[in-house]
């Protein structure tokens, strides 16, 4: 089967079988190895990319289900080679042990942080609920998130990026 | 093995209508790929093909109707959760999408596939049976009939229990559907009525530690209404790890009750009497809501609530 559609922002034309799961492909056909995959049945979250906008578990998505959609992974995040925000602040906050489940986790927190620039805690928490940290880092994941948060805006005054101290 | 991938619902029904009986639908994918590993070749009665209908479009509206509420089948999870009218009357719907998964599967998930599979720990069913819910289903037909349309009561698409096997033998069981082969959910209608009636209240609670992420434990959702204080009636549908459903009606003309304290209160009389100590004992969903309704009658909640 042809497979049209994007990743990270080139379109691509993949001849690809319609059942192959979406995390096989980028990690062994197209070698991109951000998404890490643990659990295979979406309850990790490691394999977190983004289609059409919206985090969804690339374990769970059939190549065949991806005609027409706009798919990002970790990869499209940092094209300029560098660290974004939020991967900044987690190394700030000294968030990364491991690291397996970091590169979902940093596009769920991506994902949060553009639709709300100022979650509140119980938020984060809310958006983080589908990643598991086996090194049971998440205060520090918290931590990490809500320090890219902007803060709130106060009157006469613009909205500049804040790091938690 | 074919893969057919329609964007619109004529194309769905035309492709419906010419395949066979072993045809596969599906929406978000999400319970057949984290139950089959890998699927299909894990199905012992693997499918001649699958249609995927989570993109077709129209089919995934939420929007007042003739005075119901309609979600379209593929309207995935999280719409719900977003959806103004169902954060606004419809509490316990709100809730049990909220806490439907993870956000990620809440992204693919569709409320068909939901209902379809049939999992006693879905919230989502448990909310929709307590408001009622009909659901419109397209009843496929042999050759050279017309494919026909019916309505039915949620609770009367549920019939018997389902054992699925994954791949590595683990039984799962669900709600057995009465859906046969390309019949095909349409959408979910409740209605309104419900929602607007002046001291309508509804909630979704699980009364259990979440197990994981698929399954929350007990789950129970009420719908009722209350006047001047005091509990006109409630439906109460309890549902969960004793893999069965129960739903109870009562009403309960002179119950003096805040709504406001109700599942606050049923939720520490079942934390204190409760199953955390051994998860698959207790009481079963029929005993609970009948303790939960003799004690409302007995004014049980007023009594400790004040």
């Amino acid at each position: 089967m042809i497979v049209e559609w994007t990743l990270n922002g080139r379109p691509l034309r993949s001849e690809v079988s319609p059942f192959r799961r979406l995390s096989d492909y980028l990690r062994r056909d197209l070698k991109l190895l951000g998404a890490n995959v643990g659990c295979s049945e979406g309850k990790c979250g490691a394999c977190t990319v983004w289609v059409d906008g919206v985090t969804a578990n690339s374990c769970l998505l059939w190549m065949g289900q991806l005609e027409g959609k706009e798919v990002t992974t970790i990869e499209g995040l940092n094209q300029k080679d560098q660290f974004t925000p939020l991967q900044e602040s987690l190394l700030t906050c000294s968030a990364v042990e491991c690291g397996f489940c970091i590169p979902g986790i940093v596009m769920t927190g991506t994902a949060l942080l553009d639709r709300d620039p100022n979650p509140s805690r119980l938020e984060i928490r809310e958006s983080i609920k589908g990643h598991l940290c086996a090194c049971m880092g998440y205060q520090k994941i918290v931590d990490a998130i809500q320090g890219v948060a902007l803060p709130p805006v106060s009157e006469g005054e613009g909205r500049v990026r804040g790091k938690l101290k | 093995m074919e893969f057919y991938n329609p964007k619109y619902y004529s194309d769905a029904l035309e492709i419906l209508d010419r395949s066979s009986d072993s045809m596969v639908i599906c929406a978000g994918l999400t319970h057949l790929l984290r139950f089959y590993q890998d699927f299909p070749s894990s199905l012992e009665a693997k499918p001649e093909s699958i249609l995927h209908i989570g993109d077709v479009q129209g089919f995934s509206e939420l929007k007042e109707e003739n005075s119901k509420f309609v979600i379209g089948a593929t309207t995935r999870i999280c719409d719900i959760e977003k959806d103004p009218f169902v954060g606004q009357f419809g509490a316990a719907i709100w809730d049990a999408a909220h806490h439907t998964s993870t956000p990620q599967i809440r992204n693919r998930r569709s409320l068909g596939g939901e209902l379809a599979w049939g999992s006693f720990h879905s919230g989502l069913i448990a909310s929709l049976m307590a408001y009622d819910a009909e659901l419109r289903i397209r009843r496929a037909v042999g050759d050279h009939e017309l494919a026909k349309e019916d309505n039915m009561d949620l609770c009367s698409f549920y019939q018997g229990l389902l054992e699925r096997k994954n791949s590595s033998n683990v039984v799962l069981k669900c709600r057995k559907t009465i859906l046969r082969p390309r019949d095909l959910i349409l959408k979910v209608a409740i209605g309104t009525d419900q929602f607007r009636r002046p001291g309508s209240f509804s909630f979704f609670r699980m009364l259990t530690p979440k197990i994981s992420t698929e399954n929350p434990g007990v789950v129970v959702a009420v719908k009722g209404v209350s006047q001047n204080g005091m509990l006109v009636n409630a439906q109460f549908v309890a549902s969960g790890v004793w893999m069965s459903t129960v739903k109870e009606s009562i009403p309960l003309e002179g119950t003096k009750l805040k709504p406001g304290i109700f599942f606050e209160k049923l939720y520490h009389f079942c934390d204190r009497y409760s199953f955390e100590s051994e998860r698959l004992s207790g009481p079963s969903p029929r005993q609970l809501s009948l303790i939960v309704f003799g004690l409302l009658k007995e004014g049980f909640f007023q009594l400790i609530g004040n």
